[in-house]
């Protein structure tokens, strides 16, 4: 890993305590957590997109929330300009959020229905006191929303959301996270609830902003295709660990784990002609509450040897900056 | 520019809301009746003339609406009787309405134009006169001055005369007056006399007033203190008189004799057993007034009773709903015993103990109706508060405040105009009901107040009385419901998605 | 003869603010034993279009004109007790957001029986026994016939219903996006599962989507729809190899290909029409890169064949 670092994640964990009914905490002292994210770190540069792959239950969405510090991580760090966010209160707190932003899923209902969409915008720029005049927080919405290409920005500014197509709520949430010039945006699922033909446009949308502003980006998602195109660096998830790191073609082209493989395998393609066999995974992913013992993805691996079952491997850095957790690479069980 | 284009985008808004209100038949109908009532609240000084309760006797007590004489039993209910246009008789052709005679020529009848009541700007009297030099006397001397007029109905309910007089009497002269009245078959009813004696400087008015609910009248003319004066002498329609008639006794032939006597202001009225839209009340007072501007005091006291149960219960509901934890659980609890105390009996309690102005009525409906309203909004909120928007909001640096004010009480206060619509019958009929009690303002004009006092005069045959301030509060309440409901429909849906 | 040809097919909702023409003249046919996939984006009329053959349409919904033969018989026109017959037994449906549609209070093994029971007259252990065969075809365990929706996960949902779209040994399956909201792997696995039972069962389907790599994966032919109008019909390698229609050009250049390095994707600007106000002539024009006025703005291109078998609706489908 080269470069300036924008963020440094460190070792996050995050479990979520499962509520019982009331006569099992009676008669079982033993807590129940769900395992959403445990001990992760990876490091994202500036002006880098990291792809953060993975299916639902794998603690990706838990991630991209710690890290902008939605919600209070169990115990870990996250390096900004050399401070911990998860050490910062109070105005320290509030003033780091200018720097990071996040975009969510469903556009509708990231939005306030009942605001117009100059004052959703303008919002982040009334909390943290930016711009000095009325007309000055104007120009600098104006020129958000011709950041996220709406335009004449004029017409959009006192429309509601239920006025605008998904693909231009959308472009209004970018608008938004944009206005305080971030370094930093979590983007979750961004494109997910959009048609098809508007992904696109969002997805160069995004990558367009990259190169003008030089933002870094977390991009979650469980569709591979598109994380391979907006990605420099790809991550994938399991059951709240990272089991795999690679800069993108290498990530794609060269997997792994056998978990990336079977992943990248599934992925349909657009092309009747390779019906080849998908090395199909048997099972589904098992609770979080109870992850199995060893390596997480034993139970379904068609690798599995003994060792798998007992521990659980650490990431090994293979070189070229290409991580994996798995025995099968680990050099003492070769 | 951006304001001009914010108040375009709510008035855009505004229609968007209007536009699917109009569709919801049961919506319009309610608004339809609220319009209604406002107007009746808001001119309510031009639909009627009369202050509702300061008005008193303006026919008889507890008189029928006049188109009660549409029912068999009170066609020929008597209406109010005014029969002498010019009471002040301020010109010659009010005096000409009259027929007078005397039995002696040196006693007249004459019009006096230019004496009159003091008090009254327009002057003008009766003059009855006698005069005669020393040396004859004329022995009894009558003369009188008549006015007739028709009555076509039954007998009034209640009649007064009034009427100002000035004497000049010579000592050696005795004159009485008598106030009479005759009836259609020809029999004479004498309901004042009095004996007029020396020189009166002023005007006098006679004392007690010659009302036919006075015991006196009643005496003289029933023998019965309770009897009906009214009955024995209108008895039947027909033509009758009002006969005033001076005696004069002239027996003392040694000096002159002189007797004037001036009258003025003669007023007889009957009081009907029918009158107005409304008919009155024990006191004579319109009770269709009462009704009108009762609307002003139901519209009233319902919206600000219901504004501040709405205003308490939104605030609690949002600090209860979003802050969650330790304030949610002491709010909700403080919210539920409130709830649970029986409402009627607790207002009561309290309204017995601060005393019963409006002021107090409205602060306690509207302190104690908080309790529902602040559990719906409070259920609002937590739905919300889970909702992607508002942890953008967080997610932006917005602090606990902001969301809850900026974010979202705007989306809840659609419900909690709804709220408002709703709670308003329940501070209509809590009003009424507190009237009823006999625990309402007295000084007032409410519809409650109208039951209260129909109750309490125990109106039996008055329906109307009862019917129709029950059925404005009726309307009223259901007006609210509707449009709350209406609004209801409107707004919920087009929150949740579109 | 094909097991299902729908001709010239309209079917509007009539709203208050006007009609929405949902599926404007659409026509399709689906073989024996093949698989059709109906692709397009949210609003494009392929749902409706399904709706329509089974004529299970929401309020306001009417199929206006047009016939759809299933077998011979024409369905537009028979009364609502007969298609009944038709419904479930001769072609079911697994609908979009399938694993919501079971219901939370009952059994899953229970609501497959339901189905059996209400069309065949057999008993309830009879029904029972039929069903754990069918979550087994499914790739569910039978002992899962008494479990309860919300003890499943996702992916057992979703075959649980498929299993409950097989209850009557139908002929016709039509899956309205039956892999949207399923994980990448478990979405492969109900995709294999699919196609083995069409080729085990012989079943014919029509595959609703609109992630035409699925279709690519799955299906023999293709009708991309475009705004309640048909774009483009043909068999999926012509689709993906030789595209005709500008948008199903556009839809094909805004896949992101996992296997693609330094891919370009191209987008389609604009946003998909208004169905009560669509716009005039094509209604693909206000998008379209290759639009030519005044032709493009003013005259709805006809569905002509193009090719063999490949049907294209734009004036100049087979020059661009």
């Amino acid at each position: 890993m080269s470069g300036d670092s924008l963020i440094k994640v460190k070792n996050l964990k995050k479990y979520f305590p499962v509520s019982k009914g009331f006569l099992s905490s009676v008669f079982s002292k033993k807590q129940l957590n769900v395992h959403a994210v445990d001990d992760i770190s990876f490091e994202i540069g500036k002006s880098e997109t990291l792809g953060l792959a993975g299916e639902s239950g794998s603690g990706k969405t838990t991630t991209g929330r710690l890290v902008i510090r939605l919600i209070d991580p169990t115990s870990g760090s996250v390096f900004v300009q050399g401070k911990d966010v998860m050490a910062l209160k109070g105005t320290e707190l509030k003033s780091m959020r200018r720097n990071f932003q996040i975009i969510f899923q469903d556009p509708y209902e990231s939005l306030n229905p009942g605001m117009t969409i100059f004052d959703t915008i303008e919002e982040p720029l009334a909390i943290h006191g930016v711009g000095s005049s009325p007309s000055e927080r104007q120009a600098m919405v104006k020129e958000a929303l011709e950041l996220a290409q709406l335009v004449p920005a004029e017409q959009f500014l006192y429309r509601y959301p239920h006025e605008l197509s998904g693909g231009q709520r959308q472009r209004v949430c970018i608008a938004r996270a944009l206005v305080l010039r971030p370094e930093f945006l979590v983007a979750d699922e961004p494109v997910s609830s959009l048609d098809v033909s508007i992904r696109a446009q969002i997805l160069n949308l995004l990558k367009e902003l990259q190169a003008r502003l030089g933002v870094g980006y977390l991009y979650i998602s469980h569709d591979l295709g598109s994380v391979r195109y907006v990605s420099q660096k790809v991550a994938v998830m399991y059951l709240g660990k990272i089991v795999e790191f690679a800069e993108s073609n290498e990530f794609f082209e060269n997997s792994l784990h056998p978990y990336t493989k079977a992943l990248v395998a599934a992925v349909p393609v657009p092309d009747p002609s390779t019906r080849k066999v998908r090395v199909a995974l048997a099972g589904e992913i098992p609770s979080p509450i109870n992850p199995p013992p060893g390596c997480r993805f034993h139970p379904r691996c068609p690798q599995v040897m003994n060792i798998c079952k007992e521990k659980e491997p650490a990431l090994k850095d293979l070189g070229k900056g290409h991580l994996v957790a798995c025995f099968l690479y680990h050099s003492e069980t070769k | 520019m951006s304001r001009r284009e914010k108040t375009q985008a709510q008035v855009r808004r505004f229609k968007e809301f209007w536009g699917q209100y109009r569709r919801n038949k049961l919506g319009m109908i309610g608004l339809g009746l609220i319009i209604l009532f406002s107007i009746m609240a808001i001119g309510a000084p031009f639909i009627t003339p009369y202050d509702p309760l300061k008005s008193t006797n303006l026919a008889g007590s507890k008189a029928a609406p006049i188109w009660m004489t549409a029912f068999p039993g009170y066609e020929q209910a008597s209406r109010n009787m005014d029969p002498i246009n010019d009471p002040s008789l301020s010109t010659k052709e009010a005096f000409s309405k009259w027929q007078v005679s005397s039995t002696s020529p040196a006693a007249s009848v004459v019009y006096a134009g230019d004496v009159g009541n003091p008090e009254d700007v327009k002057q003008g009297s009766i003059a009855f006169q006698f005069s005669r030099p020393a040396g004859t006397s004329y022995g009894n001397v009558v003369e009188q001055a008549v006015f007739s007029f028709t009555s076509t109905y039954d007998a009034p309910q209640r009649f007064t005369l009034d009427l100002y007089y000035r004497a000049e009497v010579s000592e050696n002269a005795i004159a009485k007056i008598f106030a009479v009245i005759q009836n259609s078959n020809g029999t004479e009813y004498i309901i004042w006399d009095k004996r007029l004696q020396d020189t009166a400087e002023e005007w006098q008015k006679p004392s007690p007033r010659i009302d036919s609910w006075s015991p006196q009248v009643r005496l003289r003319l029933t023998q019965d203190i309770l009897g009906s004066a009214e009955r024995k002498i209108f008895s039947s329609p027909g033509t009758y008189s009002l006969i005033l008639r001076v005696t004069i006794s002239d027996n003392d032939a040694s000096s002159d004799a002189t007797v004037r006597l001036y009258v003025d202001d003669v007023n007889l009225r009957g009081y009907g057993a029918v009158f107005g839209y409304l008919g009155t009340d024990q006191f004579g007072a319109d009770l269709f007034s009462q009704l009108i501007y009762g609307a002003r005091l139901s519209l009233i006291i319902g919206i600000l009773a219901s504004l501040l149960s709405v205003v308490i219960g939104t605030v609690l509901g949002l600090a209860a709903g979003y802050l969650g934890g330790a304030t949610d659980e002491v709010l909700m609890r403080f919210n539920d015993m409130l709830l649970v105390l029986p409402g009627l009996p607790l207002l009561l309690v309290l309204i017995a103990v601060l005393g019963p102005s409006i002021w107090n009525l409205v602060i306690l409906i509207g302190v104690l109706g908080f309790m529902t309203i602040a559990r719906v909004i409070r259920s609002q909120v937590l739905s919300y508060k889970e909702r992607t928007f508002i942890e953008a909001a967080r997610a932006a640096g917005a602090g606990s405040r902001r969301i809850m004010f900026k974010h979202l009480l705007p989306n809840v206060m659609s419900l909690a105009f709804a709220q408002l619509a709703l709670s308003v019958p329940a501070a209509i009929v809590t009003e009424a009901a507190l009237s009823w009690l006999g625990l309402g303002d007295p000084t007032v004009p409410t519809w409650g107040r109208m039951l209260y006092l129909a109750h309490y005069y125990g109106v039996l045959k008055e329906w109307w009385w009862i019917v129709f301030p029950g059925l404005c509060i009726a309307f009223v309440s259901i007006a609210f419901i509707f449009v709350g409901y209406a609004m209801d429909e409107v707004l919920n849906p087009k929150l949740r998605r579109r | 003869m094909a097991l299902l040809e729908v001709n010239n097919l309209q079917t509007y909702f009539y709203t208050l603010k006007g009609p929405v023409k949902a599926v404007d003249n659409v026509s399709f046919s689906v073989e024996k034993g093949a698989a059709l996939g109906l692709a397009g984006e949210s609003g494009c009329g392929k749902t409706t279009a399904a709706l329509s053959v089974l004529r299970l349409l929401p309020f306001p919904g009417k199929v206006v004109s047009g016939n759809i033969v299933f077998d011979g018989q024409d369905l537009a026109e028979i009364p609502e007790e007969e298609m009944r017959k038709y419904r479930w037994k001769r072609m079911s449906i697994v609908f979009q957001g399938a694993m919501n549609a079971l219901n939370p209070v009952f059994k899953i093994g229970e609501q497959i029986s339901e189905g059996i029971l209400l069309h065949e007259n057999v008993s309830e252990s009879e029904a029972r026994e039929r069903s754990e065969e069918l979550l087994q075809l499914v790739g569910v365990d039978k002992s899962r016939y008494d479990s309860y929706p919300h003890e499943l996960s996702g992916g057992m949902r979703q075959r649980s219903m498929i299993a409950m779209a097989l209850a009557c040994n139908p002929d016709l399956v039509i899956a309205d996006e039956p892999a949207t909201a399923l994980d990448v792997i478990v979405q492969a696995q109900v995709l294999k599962l699919m196609k083995e039972l069409q080729e085990k069962l012989k079943l014919s389907m029509i595959l609703i989507t609109h992630d035409l790599s699925i279709i690519a994966e799955t299906c023999d032919k293709v009708a991309i729809m475009y705004a309640g109008k048909m774009a483009e019909y043909c068999d999926a390698l012509s689709l993906f190899k030789k595209p005709l229609h500008p948008y199903t050009r556009g839809l094909l250049a805004a896949f992101p290909d996992v296997r693609a390095r330094d891919a370009k994707l191209s987008s389609i600007p604009g946003d998909p029409p208004d169905l009560i106000d669509p716009p005039t002539g094509c209604r693909f024009h206000p998008r379209c890169s290759y639009a030519k006025f005044p032709i493009c703005s003013n005259e709805e291109p006809p569905v002509r064949e193009i090719s063999t078998r490949h049907y294209a609706a734009c004036h100049f489908a087979g020059e661009i």
